[in-house]
């Protein structure tokens, strides 16, 4: 991270909470209606320039982080900020700018494309819509987009349906780069591709940063694709961020103990060291974010959980050489709240 | 493992096979309904050509004839050519399908779309109106409406646009719920396109099929509405042409064995009820081809 | 010597007739798989692998037609009438699907699904069938099993009810358990545990697996043999660590370089050019040579055949000197 310049996008304490639906007879009864913790106060900052992975398992929040970053959620609470500037409230002209910045790529190339608009027209609306450029260069715009995408531009009056998995991704990302962003979140952006697609378009995405500068939040549970696209990888569990750590690192020392079993869960090509164990990484399943438990969110899984664990809620501390984690088993966490919850969790 | 290689394929897959028209694959229930709508229309437009009585011309002294080469669907008890009054009802049951199905489609449309899109109170107070108008049966509540209306064609249109909107409200609200979670509307949002845009733009076209079937269906559930209520003397008044009313007044005459003031008019709405009918099922095939995606 | 192998597929060919066409899903596969052996499928959308999958348990939609020989204890499955198949299925062969959410009745009980597969292979009273119920829900790896017997599919967590899929499929005491990518819909973590138990499942019951993926670290994880599908057809087969170790065919080299994450950290990865082909018509010869960097003019017009390349390893590309050349220039390359 640089010291100068803020960070290209900033969350601080992001919270976004969804009510249930709460029948009438609970309302009456004044019971607060349920909600879903799924994203519960995640601090991350953004470098320009660089790729951040986001990775967790489904239900722990990723893509709705992912989501509150491009505006499609209004976050419960915390602040959002793109290049120092916040843009949580309701100043309309500032979200407009963001819109421009922060584009989205997502993950299914079968439902993200509007089936009734050719490619031509989904690119000139977004131009037209934003005035990225006069009417009479916008199909050259959009030969151009295409042409960076790896199209080619006498593909344009196809719809949709005429074009394969790895081809309307590409029109995806067509789409969002119509708009010249900074900073793109990409939501599972390969996962729906074959292997050998998958690796086009994730070359494609890395020569894009390499040409435009791009920052890219890549949101995936491949580890893999996580392992080579990012510089940073952020690890989500429960609506809460355990562990961010450099690419280079973080697959071969895992700090956390949930980080841990997600590298060990991988299923490697490398039988010497996988030679196909009999125990799992981890038994049990994520718990429910309706239901979070109370202290650290991992402890119910966590094979080295302390009493300590079960009472009070690690903060993400930075450590020696720039990991920072959220775990108890490391320095910079806060005490037990007092010594007597210490003694009934000790006695218990 | 045979649509994923349909998938791998660079172009679109030749449809099944119906009859070519060049430029354009119709499914042919479509072609058969649109032409026999398209004869009753002409029939209609053309009828103060096609015919040398007028639709109200009386003449008592052939009243109640059966159909001869002079009057080739009879005469009523007024003496009133029936094939004429039939020509000339066309042009009011035809009114009577098409401008309250039109102002509920758009009007439906509109709310439906607008309430699943923006779901939350806007949504709430909407569905608790649809509730209020589906807990009323429907001909009971249509008749109530006429009645304080007053009877007559225009308040018959009124009456049934009011409650008609409904159905399409409902079914465009529920498609539209579920296609504002679907990526290419997120895409839309994160775009920053505005919300008439999305809706108007990206929703609608891809959830609008639904509606433009059901609204086949109601044209002809509305012209059978508008002859029922003239039947019941709730339409246009006497002695205007309608099918409706056409049938009411004959049959008082079909124990005597005069059918032919009743048959006519009730052939008449059979033939627009399966025109549109067909046009339906095809407009149905049609849509639901287009989206395959 | 080996066993002799429990399943042998000859030049098994499958085609689905579609609006467009014959498309030949599968084309001419064989493949052994030795009692106790897990055998790997693997390959990418649309390469004939699942289709081998169904077409050797009979479980293909009607506009199916299939030849070639699927040999279970000398009988051609693929000739056999319904009702002998009806026999094998289940209680000599058993199949596990992709989608756990589907895969179970949403209205019955857990424990009265799995205890009517019990009953569907052994005449056992309704006591006994519980019974044994609860022992497959142990196997499993359910926890307290005593206790969810009685609830409903959706208490249960995709891996749970992977889980009891499982459980169901092994009520037959079948011989060989074909997987169908069974840990696709599931997270990480689960997957580990689920490919878990299939090892522990075969080493405890001796019982052969199938495991059809996509993934080849999932393949890795579980099986002893693997054979790579491309375009219907079966490029390379061997141990599991010859096959991903040393590729011989440009395929399974194309595909391994492709993996991210894998070949070290390089900021962009070698991904084959091109898509795979419509299986309505396919390239002529070696149905790769569009994409492959070792083609030559006599590609197009080679009889694909698969060539013994090492023990127990073949790979149906002839230029195998080319390829020996290229990974031992890269293997100094990186050293």
């Amino acid at each position: 991270m640089g010291n100068g310049a803020p960070p290209l996008v900033e969350t601080r304490d992001l919270t976004m909470h969804f009510p249930l639906p709460s029948g009438l007879v609970d309302r009456l009864r004044g019971r607060p209606a349920e909600v879903v913790r799924a994203v519960d106060g995640v601090s991350l900052a953004i470098a320009a320039g660089e790729t951040v992975g986001l990775v967790g398992e489904s239900g722990c929040g990723k893509t709705t982080f992912g989501r509150c970053l491009v505006r499609l959620y209004e976050p419960t609470s915390g602040d959002l900020r793109f290049r120092g500037e916040s843009l949580l409230g309701h100043d309309a002209a500032a979200v407009r700018r963001l819109r421009r910045s922060v584009q989205m790529i997502f993950q299914d190339p079968y439902s993200s494309l509007n089936p009734r608009k050719t490619v031509r027209a989904a690119l000139s609306e977004v131009l037209r819509v934003h005035r990225i450029c006069p009417e009479a260069e916008v199909p050259a715009r959009v030969a151009g987009l295409l042409e960076r995408v790896g199209l080619s531009a006498a593909l344009a009056d196809r719809y949709p349906r005429q074009f394969s998995g790895g081809q309307r991704q590409r029109i995806g990302i067509a789409r969002a780069l119509a708009v010249e962003p900074a900073f793109i979140v990409a939501d599972e952006a390969v996962s729906a591709l074959d292997v050998s697609i998958q690796a086009q378009v994730l070359n494609l995405l890395a020569q894009l940063q390499d040409d435009l500068g791009l920052t890219y939040l890549f949101i995936a549970h491949n580890l893999g694709v996580v392992r080579h696209i990012a510089d940073r990888v952020a690890v989500m569990y429960l609506g809460t961020i355990v562990e961010v750590q450099a690419a280079a690192t973080v697959f071969d020392q895992p700090l956390h103990p949930y980080t841990q079993a997600l590298v060990r869960a991988i299923p490697t090509l490398d039988r010497g060291r996988a030679a196909r164990p009999t125990t799992a990484a981890i038994e049990g399943d994520p718990p429910s974010p309706m239901a979070v438990p109370a202290g650290c969110r991992f402890h119910p899984r966590c094979p080295y959980a302390m009493p300590v664990c079960r009472e009070v809620a690690p903060v993400l501390a930075p450590q020696p050489g720039g990991p920072a984690v959220a775990c108890h088993l490391y320095p910079g966490q806060p005490a037990a709240a007092g010594a007597v919850s210490v003694n009934i969790g000790t006695g218990a | 493992m045979a649509t994923t290689s349909t998938h791998a394929a660079p172009t679109a897959r030749p449809r099944a096979a119906w009859p070519a028209v060049p430029g354009l694959r119709l499914p042919p229930t479509l072609l058969v309904g649109g032409v026999l709508l398209a004869v009753v229309v002409a029939l209609a437009v053309m009828a103060p050509l096609l015919t040398p009585y007028g639709p109200l011309d009386q003449d008592l002294l052939n009243a109640k004839k059966p159909p001869s080469w002079g009057h080739p669907f009879g005469t009523d008890n007024f003496g009133r050519d029936v094939l004429t009054r039939v020509l000339f009802g066309a042009r009011v049951d035809l009114l009577i399908g098409l401008v309250p199905t039109a102002i509920t489609f758009v009007v439906g449309v509109s709310l439906g779309a607008v309430a699943g899109y923006f779901g939350g109170r806007v949504d709430a107070v909407l569905m608790r109106l649809v509730d209020i108008a589906v807990a009323f049966p429907f001909f009971v509540l249509l008749i109530a409406l006429v009645a304080m209306l007053g009877p007559g064609l225009r308040n018959m249109i009124v009456a049934i646009s009011l409650v008609g909107w409904i159905s399409y409200a409902r079914i465009v609200r529920g498609e539209v719920l579920v296609a504002r979670q679907a990526e290419y509307v997120l895409a839309a949002r994160t775009l920053g396109f505005g919300d008439a845009r999305i809706i108007a733009g990206h929703l609608l076209p891809n959830v609008i099929t639904a509606a433009i079937v059901f609204s086949m269906a109601d044209i002809v559930l509305n012209i059978l509405l508008g002859t029922a209520l003239s039947f019941l003397g709730l339409g246009p008044q006497a002695p205007t042409a309608e099918w409706g009313r056409m049938i009411q007044e004959g049959r008082q005459f079909i124990a005597s064995g005069e059918w032919w003031m009743t048959t006519f008019p009730g052939l008449a709405i059979v033939v627009v009820a399966v025109a549109f009918s067909l046009i339906g099922d095809g407009l149905a095939d049609l849509l639901r081809v287009e989206d395959r995606v | 010597m080996t066993p002799p192998p429990i399943l042998r597929v000859r030049g098994l060919e499958t085609s689905f007739a579609t609006s467009g066409g014959l498309v030949r899903a599968v084309d001419g596969v064989s493949f052994d798989v030795g009692p106790g052996e897990a055998f790997g499928l693997v390959g990418e959308s649309g390469c004939g692998k699942s289709a081998t999958c169904r077409s050797i348990i009979g479980l293909l939609p009607g506009h199916a037609t299939t030849a070639g020989a699927v040999e279970f204890n000398g009988q051609n499955l693929l000739a056999a009438t319904p009702e002998a198949m009806r026999r094998v299925r289940g209680a000599e062969i058993a199949m596990v699907f992709q989608d756990p959410m589907t895969a179970l009745n949403p209205v019955a009980r857990i424990g009265d699904q799995v205890a009517e597969a019990v009953r569907a292979h052994q005449r056992v009273g309704h006591r006994a069938a519980r019974a044994r119920a609860l022992e497959l829900l142990r196997l499993v790896g359910i926890p307290a099993p005593e206790r969810r017997l009685d609830d409903y599919p959706h208490r249960f967590s995709g891996g749970m009810r992977q889980r009891v899929v499982i459980a169901i499929a092994l009520a037959g005491e079948p011989r060989i358990l074909l997987a169908d990518e069974p840990t696709t819909a599931l997270d990480v973590t689960i997957q580990d545990q689920i490919l878990t138990l299939l090892v522990r499942l075969q080493a405890e019951l001796g019982m052969s697996v199938v495991l059809v993926s996509h993934d080849l670290g999932v393949v890795a994880r579980v099986c002893q043999r693997v054979a790579v599908m491309y375009a219907g057809q079966i490029v390379e087969q061997g141990p599991v660590e010859t096959v991903l170790g040393a590729p011989r065919h440009p395929y399974t080299i194309g595909l391994l370089a492709s993996l991210p994450g894998i070949a070290g950290r390089a900021r962009y990865l070698r991904p084959i050019p091109g898509a795979p082909p419509s299986l309505l018509d396919p390239p002529s010869g070696c149905r790769f040579h569009p994409r492959c960097p070792f083609a030559t003019e006599r590609c197009p017009t080679w009889a694909v055949e698969r060539l013994p390349v090492g023990p127990d390893h073949d790979a149906a590309c002839w230029r195998q000197e080319a390829i020996a050349e290229e990974s031992r220039l890269a293997a100094v390359g990186t050293t």
